[in-house]
């Protein structure tokens, strides 16, 4: 005969009663408990420690970075100017007739990169930087606007320089002039006879001064063509 | 801070029934009483935030002991002999039915005999059952239906 689900029941209750040692799961309990809690301190302290670790080093990477951007300790310069390269050839001097009385150079430049070339070679370059640069920037665009289309022999000389100046805000337009001839030099916008401060910026390169005065190219006289109303 | 006198006299109160649980369950003392050590441990690290202490301690008595069954055991190898001989009383001849029901009871597997125990020991509805064990109410009570046939005709053979 199959026993009935009471005396299962009987069956599984048969035998209860023993006791558990309550101080023996207590202090088993307490030492998990500590245990865990010591666990626990250890991988916070383990992670606090990488945390700081990487900070320090962060922060002396940091650190190295900031010194590089100032220019090393004590400098006093302004970050570095990044300057633009110079065309591969001599470019031409950029079409001037018509609207040539703006400036050759932006107010606010800090710095010009100066491209001599000799025929379409590139034979040397220098950056002009700083009160330097803001100097011959005043100085070309206190020359003289040219009010009349000049047709000048630039067949007599074959140096181009390139001006190439540069602003808080970027790199302004290209301003090519031609060393020799009428010294035409232009930005596009403004056009000035240049040869002399040309020549003064070739004679700064180690080069022979061009201009009337200083044995280079001879400055001849231009042909001038009227193009409209101004004085004469 | 953790209340110790209300976790002490829960013990007391219910360690007991969760011994005898557990042996149930395991069909060794020894390994009842780890069990129960377990399981109250466990409770301990717990107590003032499990809402129903004795619920979450048969539920972790019987997570624990499906778990422990599932991983391979290396301690103990079966031997052709048994060491001990259980001698039958011959002055209780009614609790031989009793002592028959309790080997065929470790017949059963975990689940099974884990089923048996809530269902027909600790009194629990099929419901309170499958919470325990985080099994649907239908494998309550196919499983309830298949270790009661085992047992049924074990003893009947």
């Amino acid at each position: 005969m199959s026993p009935s689900e009471s005396e299962l029941r009987a069956s599984l209750h048969t035998g209860e009663g023993d006791q558990v040692d309550v101080d023996a799961v207590l202090a088993n309990a307490r030492s998990t408990h500590r245990d865990r809690r010591r666990n626990a301190f250890a991988i916070g302290g383990a992670v606090a420690a990488v945390l700081a670790v990487g900070g320090v080093i962060t922060g002396v990477q940091l650190g190295k970075d900031d010194h590089k951007a100032a220019g090393g300790p004590g400098s006093s310069q302004s970050p570095a100017v990044v300057l633009p390269q110079c065309p591969g050839s001599a470019p031409i001097v950029p079409q001037s007739f018509g609207a040539a009385n703006g400036p050759l150079f932006p107010d606010d430049v800090t710095a010009i990169k100066v491209c001599l070339y000799d025929a379409e070679r590139l034979t040397k370059s220098k950056d002009v930087e700083g009160p330097a640069a803001v100097s011959y920037a005043q100085r070309f665009n206190g020359l003289p606007v040219i009010r009349r289309a000049q047709i000048c022999p630039q067949f007599l000389t074959s140096y181009t320089v390139a001006m190439l100046p540069v602003t808080a805000h970027g790199v302004a337009p290209t301003v090519v002039g031609k060393i020799g001839g009428c010294g035409l030099t232009s930005n596009g916008t403004g056009a000035r006879n240049a040869g002399n401060l040309l020549g003064e910026l070739r004679g700064g390169m180690g080069e022979p001064g061009g201009g009337s005065s200083s044995g280079g190219p001879p400055i001849v006289p231009s042909h001038t063509v009227s193009f409209g109303p101004g004085p004469s | 801070m953790r209340d110790e006198t209300a976790f002490r006299e829960f013990v007391q109160a219910n360690g007991p029934a969760l011994l005898h649980a557990a042996r149930l369950l395991t069909g060794d003392h020894q390994r009842a009483e780890d069990l129960v050590q377990a399981a109250l441990t466990k409770l301990y690290l717990r107590w003032g935030r499990a809402r129903e202490p004795m619920a979450y301690t048969r539920r972790v008595l019987v997570s624990t002991h499906i778990d422990a069954s599932r991983r391979r055991w290396r301690g103990e190898r079966p031997t052709a002999t048994l060491p001990e001989q259980p001698v039958p009383d011959p002055a209780l001849p009614a609790s031989e039915d009793r002592d028959q029901l309790r080997r065929m009871l470790r017949e059963l597997t975990p689940l099974e005999r884990a089923v048996v125990v809530l269902r027909y020991y600790c009194d629990l509805t099929e419901k309170d059952t499958a919470a325990s064990l985080r099994i649907p109410v239908g494998t309550v009570k196919s499983t309830a239906a298949r270790a009661l046939a085992r047992l049924r005709v074990e003893v009947m053979t």
